[in-house]
C-alpha cells in the first residue's frame, strides 16, 4: 500500500544573525545551508497495517508524512501510496488518503462542523444515503452527539479534534496519515481518539501511519514501529522485540519495612544493579533470567513489604535508541 | 444517486451550492464587519461632495452637479460590487502553511474564495442597493435605462469583479516567493484609484492620460461600466470595452493559473 525507496528531502535554509546588523547583512548577502530533513528512508507498509512513527522533534516525521501525502516533493528516491505517485496529486489519489495534522485544521472556525462536512460531501461526491450512513457511524464511534451543530470555535480542543477526524474520514480513505492526533488532549480524550483509530482500522481495513511523541499512542495502537532520528530510519520492527533487544533487563520496584542502606542492598541483590534507593523504596535493574534469584535473595536478607516487576518503559528504550546513535560531538541540530 | 453518477455536472452544481451555502453562512457571521467594509469604501461619496461643490459654479467638462452625483453614486455601487480581499487571505495561508489542509482535498482551493466573494456581494446588494437608488432619485440622475445599456452595465460589473479577483489572486500567489505580495497589491490599488475613475471621471483627465488609459485594465474596473449606464458610452464602444475587459481578464486568469502551478511546486520544495 505504501512503499518508500531511498526517500530524501533537503530543505534550503536561509540563515540570518539576530538584530539589525544581522538583518542588514542578510539583506545584502543571503547565506543558505542545506538541511537534510529525510535521508535515505526506505520501508513498506501492506494494506491494513497500522504503524507508529516515532522520533524526537525535528526528526523528520512530519516531513515524511507530507511527502507521502503529496504536499512536499521529494529531493530524491521514490514514493508510492495506494498505487499513486503522491507528488502528482491526482484526484483519485487525494480521494484515497487523508492527513490529519494535530495543529492544523480544516474545519471552518466560524461555522458548525456540519457545514464543513457538507462541503466535503460535495467535494468527494458522496451520495446522500452513503453520507448519512457514514456520518451516523462516525458520530457513534467518536461520540459526536450534540457537537456537530456547535460553532467550531466554541468546541473544546478534544471535541474539535474528534470533529476534525470525522471531517477527514467522511470520504472513507484507504490510507490515514495522522500527525500528532492527540497533541494537547487530556488522558481520557487521548484514550478515546486511540480507540477510535484502532476501531476504524479494524472495521475498514485502512492502512494507518501515526506519528506521535506520545509513546502511549504508539504502544496502544501499533505493533510495528518506525523510529526516525535526524532524518534517518534507525529502527523498523516489532515494538516488543525492540524492548527486548534494547533492554534485556526488567525493573524491580521494592518496598521494605525499614530504610535499607544502598551498599547492603547492592551486595544482597547481585547480579542486579540499584537504580535508586530512597528510604524504604528501591528500584533495581535485573537481568531477565535472574529475577527469581534476586527476589529470593532480597526476601532472605530484608523484610519486603511489596514487590513489583516491570518492563523498561518504551520511552526509555526509544530515547536510548535515538541518543545512542548520536555522534559524541553533539553536532547542532536544526 | 444514480442520476448523480450518470451526470457528473450535477455534482459540480451540488458543489457550487455547498460552497455558496458555506460562504453565505460564514459571511452572515461577519455582518458587522461587512457594514464596516461598506463604510470604508465611501471615498466616492466624498469625491461626489467635492465635485458637486466645484460644479456649483457651473458645469465642469460637461458634468453638472447632478451628473457628478449620478457618476459617483454609481462608482460607489460598482466598487462595492467589485471589492476583493483574497490577497489578505491567501498571503496569510501561504506564509503560515494554512494552505496545506486545503491542498489535501480534490478541489482547487480558489473555488472557496470565489464562493466567499460571491456570497459577500449577495449580502451587500440589499444593504447598499436602496441607499444608492434613493440617492440617484434625489439627485435626479439621468440614467440610460435601455435594455442594452442595462445589460452592458451588468455584464461589465460582473466582468470587473472577475478581472479584479484574478488580478489580486495572481498578486497574492507571489507570496510563494516574497513576503511583499500585499505591498505590491497596495501599489496596484493606488494606481487603480487614480486611473479607474474612482476620483474623477476619466474624460476630465488630460489628453495624454486619456490616450493611454484605455489600453490598461483600470478603466474597465470602474469608469467604463458607470459611463455605460449614464449613456455616455454607447453602441460599438460598449462592445469594444467588453472585449478589452475580457482580454485583460484572460491575461490574469492565465497568470493565476501559471503562478499557481509554479507556486505549488515551490511550496512543495521549500516546505508546506
Amino acid at each position: 500500500m505504501i512503499a518508500l525507496r531511498s526517500l530524501r528531502k533537503v530543505y534550503r535554509i536561509h540563515e540570518k544573525d539576530a538584530g539589525l546588523a544581522g538583518s542588514l547583512r542578510a539583506f545584502w548577502r543571503r547565506r543558505y545551508h542545506d538541511l537534510v530533513a529525510v535521508d535515505d528512508v526506505s520501508f513498506e507498509l501492506s494494506a491494513g497495517e497500522m504503524v507508529g512513527f516515532l522520533g524526537p522533534n525535528g526528526a523528520g516525521k512530519t516531513t515524511t508524512l507530507k511527502l507521502l501525502a503529496g504536499l512536499l516533493h521529494p529531493s530524491g528516491g521514490e514514493v508510492s501510496v495506494a498505487g499513486f505517485e503522491p507528488r502528482r496529486r491526482q484526484r483519485a489519489f487525494l480521494r484515497s488518503i487523508t492527513l490529519v495534522m494535530g495543529h492544523k485544521q480544516q474545519l471552518s472556525w466560524d461555522l458548525a462542523a456540519s457545514d464543513t462536512f457538507l462541503v466535503n460531501q460535495a467535494i468527494y461526491e458522496i451520495p446522500d444515503p452513503v453520507y448519512h450512513e457514514r456520518l451516523g457511524e462516525l458520530t457513534e464511534m467518536l461520540g459526536l452527539h450534540g457537537l456537530l451543530r456547535k460553532q467550531v470555535r466554541k468546541l473544546s480542543l478534544g471535541e474539535r479534534m474528534k470533529c476534525e477526524l470525522a471531517a477527514a474520514l467522511l470520504h472513507r480513505p484507504k490510507v490515514l496519515f495522522l500527525d500528532e492526533p492527540t497533541i494537547g488532549l487530556d488522558v481520557a480524550m487521548q484514550h478515546q481518539v486511540r480507540r477510535f483509530v484502532a476501531d476504524y482500522n479494524e472495521r475498514h481495513g485502512a492502512t494507518v501511519m501515526l506519528t506521535s511523541h506520545n509513546m502511549g499512542d504508539v504502544t496502544a495502537l501499533a505493533e510495528r514501529v518506525l523510529v526516525i532520528d535526524r532524518g534517518r530510519l534507525v529502527f523498523d520492527g516489532d515494538l516488543l522485540a525492540l524492548v527486548e533487544q534494547r533492554a534485556p533487563e526488567r525493573r524491580l520496584h521494592v518496598t521494605f519495612s525499614e530504610p535499607i542502606g544502598a551498599r547492603s542492598l547492592e551486595e544482597a541483590c547481585r547480579p542486579a544493579t540499584v537504580r535508586s534507593a530512597k528510604g524504604v523504596q528501591a528500584e533495581l535493574s535485573v537481568p531477565r533470567g535472574a529475577v527469581a534469584q534476586v527476589v529470593g535473595a532480597l526476601m532472605a536478607s530484608f523484610t519486603v513489604v511489596d514487590l513489583v516487576t516491570k518492563e523498561v518503559p518504551v520511552e526509555e528504550v526509544v530515547a536510548e535508541l535515538v541518543v545512542g546513535k548520536r555522534p559524541s560531538s553533539g553536532a547542532a541540530r536544526a | 444517486m444514480n442520476a448523480l453518477e450518470r451526470r457528473p455536472w450535477l455534482w459540480r452544481w451540488r458543489l457550487a451550492k455547498a460552497l455558496f451555502g458555506h460562504s453565505f453562512a460564514t459571511m452572515t457571521e461577519y455582518r458587522a464587519e461587512i457594514t464596516i467594509w461598506i463604510v470604508s469604501g465611501s471615498l466616492p461619496l466624498v469625491m461626489m461632495a467635492l465635485w458637486m461643490g466645484i460644479a456649483g459654479e457651473g458645469p465642469v467638462g460637461g458634468y453638472a452637479a447632478a451628473d457628478f452625483a449620478a457618476y459617483f453614486l454609481l462608482v460607489f455601487f460598482v466598487r462595492q460590487m467589485t471589492s476583493t480581499w483574497v490577497v489578505w487571505e491567501l498571503d496569510r495561508a501561504i506564509r503560515l502553511g494554512e494552505l496545506s489542509p486545503k491542498l489535501l482535498r480534490p478541489m482547487d482551493p480558489m473555488w472557496q474564495d470565489v464562493a466567499d466573494h460571491v456570497a459577500e456581494k449577495v449580502l451587500r446588494i440589499p444593504i447598499i442597493g436602496l441607499p444608492v437608488l434613493g440617492g440617484l432619485w434625489w439627485a435626479e440622475a439621468r440614467l440610460s435605462l435601455e435594455p442594452t445599456a442595462l445589460a452592458g452595465f451588468i455584464v461589465l460589473v460582473v466582468g470587473a469583479a472577475t478581472l479584479r479577483f484574478f488580478q489580486q489572486y495572481s498578486f497574492a500567489l507571489l507570496a510563494f516567493w516574497t513576503d511583499q505580495a500585499i505591498g505590491l497589491e497596495r501599489v496596484w490599488f493606488s494606481v487603480m484609484l487614480v486611473l479607474s475613475g474612482a476620483l474623477a471621471p476619466l474624460d476630465l483627465y488630460p489628453e495624454p492620460v486619456r490616450a493611454v488609459v484605455p489600453y490598461t485594465p483600470f478603466p474597465y474596473l470602474v469608469d467604463v461600466p458607470v459611463q455605460v449606464l449614464l449613456g455616455r458610452i454607447e453602441g460599438s464602444a460598449v462592445a469594444q470595452a467588453l472585449l478589452v475587459q475580457l482580454a485583460w481578464t484572460i491575461v490574469f486568469v492565465l497568470a493565476r493559473w501559471a503562478l499557481w502551478r509554479a507556486g505549488l511546486r515551490r511550496y512543495a520544495a521549500v516546505g508546506a
